[in-house]
């Protein structure tokens, strides 16, 4: 580092421009007005305080934000349709005896063609006794041991006729069945008194003359209300669906939501 | 606290007080003079000053010192942070008239131009050398400036030079070599 010798010169010149800045001659500043006002001056809120409120009334509030919302809903994209059941059963409580909520998911028995994905050929029928929301299709290919157990009813029906579920088979050759009449389950006592609540889906195979024929459960409650679930899809009516224009038994899946409010 | 010792808190408290107006009137009209060097409007410089003997006032560390040189390193800090807050204020002047906002005591109070360079060149600077050639131009004494800075006495030579040169050089290179 060189340390170059002082320069006169610039010594003065920065003077010269510095004393630009002296203040006016006949400006005295007025020390006991100043003090007075001082004097009287109310201390302030010290500013790290306001600032610390601050940040903790904005944490809060983020906190409380954060409790409030719906996780559930957002985590688990079936409960999106919940609510809508839910409310459709509690209109049903004042007029009814207690009958839960009815939400159907009604899926024809497709193809298994790997290339095309089975979701276009399922058909989501919404309820007519309660106009409930249709619930996303489940992709019946993902039950191989369902669907070789429609063909084989199919098979021992009397008019031989059986929904294709062969790779070569086009999805859009067999018609989902449509639900002409369905009967909602009643609540078990013994579910009820349990507060009981959830979704029991129900394999069933759509004969050709539009009944139903319980296969099994995929998904039960117990309490009683599996018991009920079946007693009522039992009774449903169906027209069947249809392969190039003739009826073919298929095999579909039933959801019930049970909810008590 | 019984009636003996509530007197003695009393007399502390009167103690502390005029003390405290002994220290104000002492040290108050050069304190704003130093801080009106440095910003532009006599009336803020005066406001400024109040600040800095509130803030001794309430200060805990600032009586760990002689009051002198804490109040005027807080001073100078204290105008170099409003000298610093209103160029920032001026870069958005055209948008503030544009919106039709009043401009503030200090840009209605007109300065020279050798002032306004002045001041710009001192915003630029480090703290310590815009500091040094405040009080400098204030005639304080080497020791004096010391002690206000915290700065070794025999050092503050060495120091002041190169703030000196430290100022010309910004000058000149932001207005022309023909100012020097």
């Amino acid at each position: 580092m060189d340390h170059k010798p002082s320069n006169p010169d610039t010594n003065s010149w920065v003077d010269d421009r510095m004393a630009n800045l002296d203040p006016a001659p006949d400006w005295n500043p007025d020390a006991a007005r100043a003090l007075e006002r001082l004097t009287q001056r109310q201390p302030s809120v010290n500013a790290q305080w306001m600032r610390l409120g601050m940040t903790t009334t904005i944490l809060a509030a983020t906190v409380l934000v954060l409790v409030m919302l719906p996780w559930r809903r957002l985590w688990t994209p079936q409960a999106s349709a919940t609510p809508k059941v839910v409310t459709t059963f509690a209109a049903q409580m004042g007029t009814a005896p207690q009958r839960p909520s009815l939400k159907q998911l009604v899926e024809t028995a497709p193809p298994q063609a790997p290339a095309a994905p089975t979701r276009s050929s399922g058909k989501v029928l919404q309820d007519s006794a309660n106009g409930d929301a249709p619930d996303n299709g489940k992709e019946i290919s993902q039950y191989p041991e369902e669907i070789a157990k429609a063909r084989e009813i199919a098979e021992s029906s009397p008019s031989g006729l059986v929904a294709p579920v062969t790779a070569q088979a086009a999805p859009a050759d067999v018609t989902a069945p449509l639900l002409i009449h369905s009967v909602l389950p009643e609540y078990s006592p013994e579910a009820k008194q349990a507060k009981i609540q959830g979704t029991i889906e129900l394999m069933i195979t759509v004969k050709v003359d539009g009944t139903v024929q319980f296969e099994n459960f995929r998904k039960t409650l117990g309490y009683g209300l599996d018991e009920k679930a079946r007693e009522a899809v039992e009774q449903w009516l169906f027209t069947p669906g249809k392969k190039n224009g003739v009826p073919v038994a298929t095999m579909t899946t039933v959801s019930m939501n049970f909810s008590l409010k | 606290m019984d009636a003996g010792s509530e007197s003695l808190a009393n007399i502390s408290v009167e103690t502390a007080h005029r003390d405290f107006e002994e220290v104000f009137r002492a040290h108050y009209p050069r304190i704003a003079r130093v801080i009106a060097r440095i910003v532009q409007d006599p009336s803020r410089a005066e406001e400024l000053a109040a600040d800095v003997f509130w803030k001794y006032l309430h200060g805990r560390r600032a009586h760990d010192e002689s009051p002198g040189g804490w109040l005027y390193r807080a001073a100078v800090r204290i105008g170099l942070d409003e000298l610093r807050r209103v160029r920032r204020r001026e870069k958005y002047e055209p948008l503030l008239s544009w919106l039709g906002i009043a401009p503030s005591p200090e840009q209605l109070h007109a300065a020279t131009q050798d002032q306004k360079h002045v001041r710009a060149v001192l915003d630029v600077l480090k703290r310590r050398d815009s500091a040094l050639l405040v009080l400098r131009s204030e005639g304080l004494a080497y020791q004096e400036i010391a002690g206000i800075l915290r700065l070794n006495e025999t050092s503050l030579g060495t120091l002041l030079r190169r703030a000196q040169e430290a100022f010309r050089k910004e000058y000149v290179n932001r207005y022309g070599p023909q100012t020097f």
